[in-house]
C-alpha cells in the first residue's frame, strides 16, 4: 500500500521527464513573425516574406540599424516557402503574435483563396489578422519600407487602421464571413507605398478598399471616399464626412453625417431586379464657406438638398461602378433580395454577378442638417 | 527534541514512612545528583523536626516569611513549648498562606515537588504537606511579536499558563467558559487546558477535541506544535488544520463562534479547532476596523494570494508554452529582456523563488543586527548584479518579488506556508506542460482541499459545501449590527455534507 502511494506519484514525475514530447520553446528560441506578406513570382510559385522582430534591437531602441529582420521563402505553396524560410531561420517561426498579412497585388490578382486555406488551417497562426492588398506593389517592397514611429512597420498599420475607428484583426474573419452572404464578394483593405519626392522618402498609406469576386481575385480598388460611401450601405460605419458645393450661393461646405441608416428594397420584375437604397443620416455642418446665415431655415433647407444631391450622385457613382467595372456586388443586394424574394432568388444565384451588373439601382438621400454650429454667416464675410 | 521512555522512574517503595531520616535517605537517593533540589531540614528539637523539600527557583520563598510560619517557628522554638509537632495546626497555619493539601504515596510527591509544590515532612506522620507554591521567574504580557495589528490590543500571551488563562477569563466573563485541564507528556507533565464556551461550542466537538488531546501520548511537550501534530485530522497535507494565535483577543472570539481552543503551558501559541481553509484571510483587525475598508482589504488578499500561489507559473507556462496570449508590446518587451539568458524559464524561475525562500530565511534567523545585511546583499545580488550579468532576466526578478510581496500578505503565517510550498510544484508542471499543467494542478489541490476537514468541519466551507448563511464573514466582512451569529458551522445546523 505505502509503496503504491509512492510508486503512482513517482512514476508519473518520471513520465513526464521521459516522454520528451514537451512543447516548451523558450523564447531565445523563438522568432516572433509580426507581418507576413505573399508574392507571386513569374514562375507561378508564391514568395513568403516574412517581417520578423529582432529582439535585442527593439528594446534598447536608438540607433540606425532596423529592430526587424525581413526574410523571404519561395515555393509551390505556403507550406513549401515556410520551410524554405525556415532553413535560413536560427530560430523558430513562432506566428502567434501575426496581425497583418499582406498580397501583392499581382497574388491579388491570381487569387488569394489558395493562401487563406493554409492561414485559416494551420494552427500556428492566428483568425484574428488583417490582410491587406498592396496597391500597385509587391508585399516584398511593402514590408522593407521602414517606419520611424514604431519598432515593427507591421504595428504602424494596425494602429494606423484604429485610429481612423476601424476594428483592427477582423479582415480575415470578414472575408470568410462574406463567403456565406448570398452572392457577395469580399472586400479587403488596400495599402499602397507614397514615395515623397519633396522629403526624399518612402512611406505607407492606407488606399481605401481592395474588391476581391466571388473567387477572391481582384477586381479593383475603390478610394477612401468610395470605401466609406460602400460602408453606409453595408450599415458597417457610424460617421462618414462629405463636402457639398452649395448650388445657391457659390462655395463649398464641408459635414460629418452622423447616425447612418440605410433601407434596401429589391423588386425582381421577370428576372430584372431593381434596387432602391434609401439612406438616411443626420449631418452636423463643420466647415461653411458660401456668404450666407445658416439660420435662415429656408438656407438651410437648400444645404440640405444640395447635400443630398451630392450623395446621391456620389453614391449611385460608387455603385455604378461596382455593377460595370468589378461585376461584383460588394453591398449585400444579392442578400436582400433572398431575404425579400427567396423565390427569385434560387433562379438570380447561379449568374448573380451579371444579375447585379444589369439590375436597376436607385438611391435617395434624406440626410438632415442637425446643427450649424455657433455662428450663422461665417464671421469674416459680413 | 525527541525522547523516549528508556527510563521510567522506580520507586523503591509506595508511600513514605513515618520516620523523617529514612524519608529523606530515600528521598535524596531519588534526586541524586540533582542540584536544584533542596532539602532544609529544621531541628526545633528533639521530637520536633521537619524537612521540607522543594526545587530551588521554581518556589515562592515568601511563604518561609508568612508570620503564621514564623510564629509557628517562634513557639516552637520557645522554652517550655510543646515538644511534639502538632500536625493538624501546621497544617492549618499553612492553608492560610497557600493551597495545601496531604500526601503520603511517594510517586505523587515526588512529581508534586518537580511541578513546583513545596514537600513538608514531619517526624512521626507518615503523610506529607504539600503546599502549592509556584512563584518561578516569567516573562510579563508584551506585544504580540509575530501577529502585529494598528488598531486593537496590544496583549499577548506568555509562556505561563495560568496568566493566559487569565487574559482569556478576563474577555469573557461567564462561567459557561469551561477551561478544561489535562496533562500531557509523561517526562514533562505539561498543563494543557482546553477552553470552550458550554452552550455555543457543540457538545461532540468538545469531546472530540477532549479524546483527541488526551489521547495524544508524547514524552514531552514543548511548544502547542507538538499537540497539534497529534490532533491534526491529516498530517500529510501541506495545509494547517489548525490556527495557531498568541493573540488573547483572537481566541476570545473564536470562543464566541464555538470554537475550542487549546492552551498549553510553556508557550504562548495557543491552538484554535476547528478551522476552514478562509481563516487564512481574516485578520484580527478587520473586525475593528469598519466593514468597508475591511472587505477591501479581505479581497486585496484574495487576489494577493492567487498572484502568490500562480504568478511565476502562470509567467513560466505563457512565455513558454503561450506567447500568443501576451499583447505583441508586451512580449516584444519581454523577449528583448530574457535575451541572452542562458537558462530556460522554469529553471530560472525555480533558481530565483529558491533564493527567495533561502534569504528569507536567513532574514528570520539572522540577529536583528545583521538581518540588514542579508537585504542588502540580497537586493544588491539578485536585483541588480543577476540581472547585469545576464543570469536571469529582469522580468523573472519582478515576477518573483511581486510573488514574495504577495506572499507576505496573508495574515496567518501558518497558512501562508502552503502556498509557499505548493509554489512549487506548480512551477515545475507549467515547465512540463504549460497552461494544461497548472490546470491539472490546480485541480489536484482544490480535490485534495475539498477532502480535507478540520474536525469535522469540511476545510473549504461554508463556500463549499455552500452554505449562504455564512458567506457574510468569508467573501466580505458584514457590519456586525447585520451579522447573524454564526454559529450555524458548528453549532445546530448540519454541515450540509
Amino acid at each position: 500500500m505505502r509503496r503504491k502511494r509512492i510508486g503512482l506519484p513517482a512514476t508519473l514525475l518520471i513520465l513526464l521527464a521521459l516522454t520528451g514530447c514537451w512543447d516548451r520553446r523558450e523564447l531565445n528560441d523563438r522568432l516572433f513573425e509580426l507581418g507576413s506578406g505573399v508574392d507571386r513570382l513569374g514562375d507561378g510559385s508564391i514568395q513568403v516574406v516574412g517581417q520578423f522582430m529582432i529582439p535585442a534591437k527593439s528594446g534598447e531602441g536608438g540607433g540606425d540599424q532596423r529592430s526587424y529582420l525581413v526574410e523571404t521563402g519561395t515555393g509551390k505553396t505556403v507550406s513549401d516557402c515556410l520551410l524554405d524560410m525556415q532553413l535560413k531561420l536560427s530560430r523558430r517561426i513562432t506566428r502567434g503574435h501575426r496581425n497583418n498579412i499582406y498580397f501583392g497585388e499581382e497574388m491579388a490578382k491570381a487569387g488569394i483563396a489558395d493562401v487563406v486555406d493554409s492561414v485559416t488551417r494551420d494552427p500556428d497562426s492566428r483568425l484574428k489578422s488583417d490582410i491587406w492588398i498592396v496597391k500597385g506593389g509587391t508585399a516584398l517592397d511593402f514590408m522593407q519600407v521602414s517606419y520611424p514611429l514604431e519598432n515593427m512597420p507591421a504595428i504602424a498599420l494596425s494602429k494606423i487602421r484604429h485610429i481612423i475607428g476601424k476594428t483592427t484583426g477582423n479582415s480575415l474573419l470578414e472575408v470568410m464571413i462574406e463567403e456565406n452572404v448570398a452572392g457577395s464578394g469580399p472586400t479587403l483593405p488596400a495599402v499602397e507605398i507614397v514615395r515623397d519626392e519633396k522629403l526624399h522618402k518612402k512611406t505607407l498609406q492606407i488606399y481605401g478598399r481592395a474588391i476581391l469576386d466571388r473567387d477572391q481575385r481582384l477586381a479593383g480598388y475603390y478610394d477612401r471616399m468610395e470605401s466609406v460611401y460602400r460602408l453606409w450601405i453595408t450599415g458597417e460605419t457610424d460617421r462618414i464626412p462629405i463636402a457639398a458645393n452649395a448650388r445657391g450661393a457659390q462655395g463649398l461646405f464641408n459635414t460629418e453625417v452622423t447616425r447612418l441608416r440605410a433601407k434596401i428594397r429589391t423588386t425582381v420584375q421577370s428576372g430584372r431586379v431593381e434596387i432602391d437604397v434609401d439612406l438616411k443620416g443626420s449631418g452636423v455642418i463643420l466647415e461653411s464657406l458660401p456668404d450666407v446665415d445658416l439660420r435662415d431655415p429656408a438656407v438651410l433647407r437648400g444645404f440640405e438638398a444640395d447635400l443630398n444631391r451630392r450623395v446621391e450622385q456620389d453614391e449611385a457613382a460608387v455603385i455604378r461602378k461596382a455593377q460595370k467595372q468589378f461585376k461584383v456586388d460588394v453591398f449585400h443586394f444579392g442578400q436582400a433580395v433572398e431575404r425579400q424574394h427567396p423565390d427569385a432568388w434560387t433562379r438570380l444565384e447561379p449568374h448573380w454577378a451579371q444579375a447585379f451588373s444589369d439590375a436597376e439601382i436607385t438611391v435617395h438621400s434624406h440626410v438632415k442638417i442637425k446643427r450649424i454650429g455657433l455662428q450663422g454667416p461665417p464671421p469674416n464675410k459680413r | 527534541m525527541l525522547t523516549t521512555s528508556r527510563n521510567a522512574v522506580t520507586y523503591p517503595r509506595e508511600s513514605i514512612s513515618a520516620e523523617l531520616d529514612e524519608n529523606e535517605a530515600m528521598l535524596r537517593q531519588l534526586f541524586a545528583d540533582c542540584y536544584d533540589i533542596v532539602f532544609q531540614r529544621v531541628e526545633l528539637s528533639e521530637a520536633c523536626a521537619i524537612l521540607m523539600v522543594y526545587v530551588d527557583g521554581l518556589v515562592d520563598k515568601s511563604v518561609f516569611q508568612s508570620p503564621l510560619f514564623q510564629s509557628w517557628v517562634l513557639e516552637k522554638t520557645s522554652p517550655g513549648a510543646k515538644q511534639a509537632v502538632d500536625f493538624p495546626l501546621l497544617k492549618e497555619h499553612f492553608a492560610v498562606v497557600r493551597p495545601i493539601r496531604t500526601e503520603s504515596s511517594l510517586q505523587e510527591i515526588t512529581e508534586s515537588v518537580l511541578g513546583a509544590d513545596l514537600a513538608v515532612f514531619v517526624q512521626g506522620e507518615s503523610e506529607a504537606l504539600l503546599l502549592e507554591t509556584c512563584g518561578w521567574e516569567h516573562r510579563g504580557v508584551e506585544e504580540p511579536a509575530s501577529e502585529v495589528s494598528i488598531r486593537g490590543p496590544r496583549e499577548s500571551f506568555t509562556e505561563t499558563l495560568q496568566t493566559n488563562t487569565s487574559l482569556v477569563r478576563r474577555r469573557i466573563q461567564t462561567p459557561h467558559l469551561k477551561l478544561q485541564s489535562v496533562v500531557l507528556g509523561k517526562h514533562s507533565k505539561t498543563n494543557v487546558v482546553i477552553a470552550y464556551i458550554e452552550g455555543q461550542a457543540r457538545a461532540d466537538l468538545v469531546e472530540l477535541v477532549k479524546q483527541r488531546v488526551t489521547d495524544a501520548s508524547m514524552e514531552l511537550v514543548l511548544e502547542s506544535g507538538y499537540i497539534e501534530e497529534f490532533i491534526e485530522d491529516k498530517t500529510y497535507s501541506p495545509f494547517p488544520q489548525i490556527m495557531n494565535t498568541e493573540r488573547p483577543d483572537i481566541v476570545a472570539a473564536n470562543l464566541m463562534e464555538g470554537k475550542v481552543a487549546i492552551l498549553t503551558d510553556g508557550t504562548p501559541q495557543v491552538l484554535i479547532v476547528p478551522i476552514t481553509f478562509w481563516s487564512a484571510f481574516q485578520a484580527v483587525e478587520d473586525y475593528y476596523e469598519r466593514f468597508l475598508y475591511a472587505t477591501l482589504i479581505r479581497w486585496t488578499r484574495f487576489i494577493l494570494f492567487t498572484v502568490s500561489l500562480y504568478l511565476p507559473s502562470l509567467y513560466v507556462a505563457v512565455t513558454t508554452f503561450h506567447p500568443q496570449l501576451l499583447p505583441t508590446n508586451f512580449l516584444l518587451n519581454i523577449t528583448s529582456a530574457r535575451e541572452g539568458v542562458p537558462f530556460p524559464g522554469v529553471i530560472e524561475a525555480l533558481m530565483m523563488e529558491f533564493l527567495f525562500e533561502g534569504l528569507r530565511e536567513a532574514g528570520v534567523r539572522l540577529p536583528k543586527a545583521v538581518g540588514s545585511a542579508v537585504s542588502i546583499v540580497g537586493a544588491l545580488v539578485i536585483g541588480e548584479a543577476a540581472v547585469k550579468a545576464g543570469i536571469v532576466s529582469s522580468p523573472m526578478v519582478i515576477i518573483v518579488s511581486i510573488t514574495g510581496i504577495a506572499s507576505f500578505a496573508i495574515p496567518r503565517y501558518n497558512m501562508s506556508i502552503p502556498f509557499r510550498i505548493l509554489r512549487f510544484p506548480l512551477l515545475i508542471v507549467s515547465g512540463a506542460l504549460g497552461l494544461f499543467g497548472i490546470a491539472m494542478g490546480t485541480l489536484i489541490i482544490l480535490i485534495h482541499m475539498a477532502r480535507l476537514e478540520s474536525f469535522g468541519v469540511p476545510f473549504l466551507s461554508p463556500i463549499a459545501p455552500f452554505q449562504p448563511g455564512q458567506i457574510k464573514d468569508v467573501l466580505m466582512r458584514a457590519p456586525r449590527r447585520n451579522k447573524k451569529m454564526r454559529k450555524a458551522i458548528l453549532n445546530g445546523k448540519p454541515a450540509g455534507r
